[in-house]
């Protein structure tokens, strides 16, 4: 299978062409990406589509990227991100401004830290305290943990990032192939339905209805649950602070915070707090982070 | 009282869910024993609240906050900590005042049924 890479960046329409590729390749087991149409790549668009190709590798299949006809512009971002380098190709190149490409098959605290500090935050863009710089690298670090303890992905966690100076603009993009935060929001409330109906406090008729209203529980709706204060799908201990921080954090230095997955977007920022369906489902969850370098 | 070193224990990032199970196994024995813990973040740089759920808002399961407050003392915590771990003991007595989320259930139901 070919697919033609368009040029994504990563607002809405964008993520939904990636979603669009993601369906396409869905059973595919040999596939081509050509880049020749392709005027731009954002991180969202980097971590995604290494991600992806991990996942077609670990069912079996074959993935070829083409850089035959690449455009200069994201040929050269692709070589400093390194993603270049981690599909076999060696070249040498700095790193530019970008937070570089990192896959992580299994929960490495010292390499993810040392990526959320170093190839992140202590690149000289962000104007905060030390202070500031540790807790939002501990935020940072949750959204990993929630990833490696809850997706259950099968090939890891994908990441990618990039400063922006017109627009003093730091993102960050942390990808899993998982179950997806909607699925276990369900999968948990669905447990918590039966446990309610063997200990008898749940009548047949509800225990129906209740089971009913989970499985139609539409993916922002449960996106909307996870970010509410209190609420978490951990069942033998407390949990579920870690989005709402970031998003206490991000929202406060005047950024914004998206969160993919399957059908739902979640949008948080200190004027928006957004729940809307997407036309295209993803199959994990994607957090995407954008701070302001003022 | 007995003196946990931190940084000693797990390094400069407490932020992980295994952090938090390791310096609960560690206070175990000696809350056990009626003593209390002095808990030494001196050269901590991060933490994160799956440490401090794992760790320390677990032992609401076991006791009050009132009594954990008298147990277990903190020194040298990174600037962002109280504020977090003030999060992380109203999530546990939370979590461990109504176990079975029950409330969980009916808050979304209602909201659901309703529309």
């Amino acid at each position: 299978m070919r697919i033609k890479v368009p040029t994504i960046h990563d607002d809405v329409e964008h993520f939904e062409r990636l979603f669009e590729i993601i369906e396409a390749t869905l059973t595919a087991t040999d596939v081509f990406f050509d880049f020749t149409e392709c005027e731009y790549l954002r991180q969202n668009a980097v971590a995604t589509l290494g991600g992806l190709a991990r996942l077609i590798e670990s069912r079996g299949g074959t993935v070829v990227f083409e850089w035959g006809g690449c455009c200069a512009t994201v040929l050269k971002n692709l070589k400093q991100n390194g993603f270049i380098r981690a599909f076999g190709k060696e070249v040498v190149v700095g790193i530019g401004n970008s937070i570089p490409y990192k896959e992580s098959p299994s929960k490495d605290k010292v390499s993810l830290m040392q990526y959320i500090k170093k190839d992140w935050l202590e690149r000289g863009w962000l104007n905060i305290t030390a202070d500031e710089r540790s807790a939002v690298a501990g935020n940072a670090w949750e959204v990993y943990e929630n990833a490696f303890e809850h997706s259950g992905s099968a090939v890891g966690v994908f990441s990618c990032g990039q400063f922006y100076p017109k627009t003093k603009e730091l993102t960050l993009c942390v990808v899993d192939f998982g179950v997806g935060i909607p699925h276990n929001v369900r999968n948990f409330l669905g447990q918590l339905v039966e446990l309610g109906f063997s200990v008898g406090s749940l009548s047949e008729e509800d225990h129906q209805e209740y089971k009913e209203v989970i499985s139609n529980f539409a993916s922002e709706d449960a996106l909307e649950w996870a970010f509410l204060e209190g609420k978490s799908t951990r069942k033998s201990s407390p949990g579920g602070l870690g989005l709402k921080e970031l998003a206490r954090f991000v929202s406060g230095r005047n950024g914004r915070l998206e969160v993919y997955s399957e059908y739902g977007r979640a949008v948080i920022t200190n004027q928006q707090r957004s729940f809307s369906r997407l036309k295209k489902f993803f199959p994990g969850t994607i957090v995407h982070i954008s701070l302001l370098c003022n | 009282m007995k003196t946990l070193k931190i940084f000693d224990l797990i390094g400069e990032d407490c932020v992980s869910g295994d952090d938090g199970r390791l310096l609960y196994s560690q206070m175990e024995p000696v809350l056990a024993t009626g003593e209390q813990v002095e808990l030494d973040f001196f050269g901590v740089d991060t933490v994160a609240s799956p440490f401090f759920n794992a760790g320390i808002g677990r032992w609401l399961e076991k006791m009050d906050l009132k009594e954990l407050e008298k147990k277990v003392h903190f020194s040298h915590l990174p600037s962002s900590a109280p504020c977090l771990l003030k999060r992380v003991f109203e999530n546990a007595e939370s979590f461990y005042s109504d176990p079975n989320y029950s409330r969980a259930v009916e808050d979304v139901m209602a909201k659901l049924i309703s529309e």
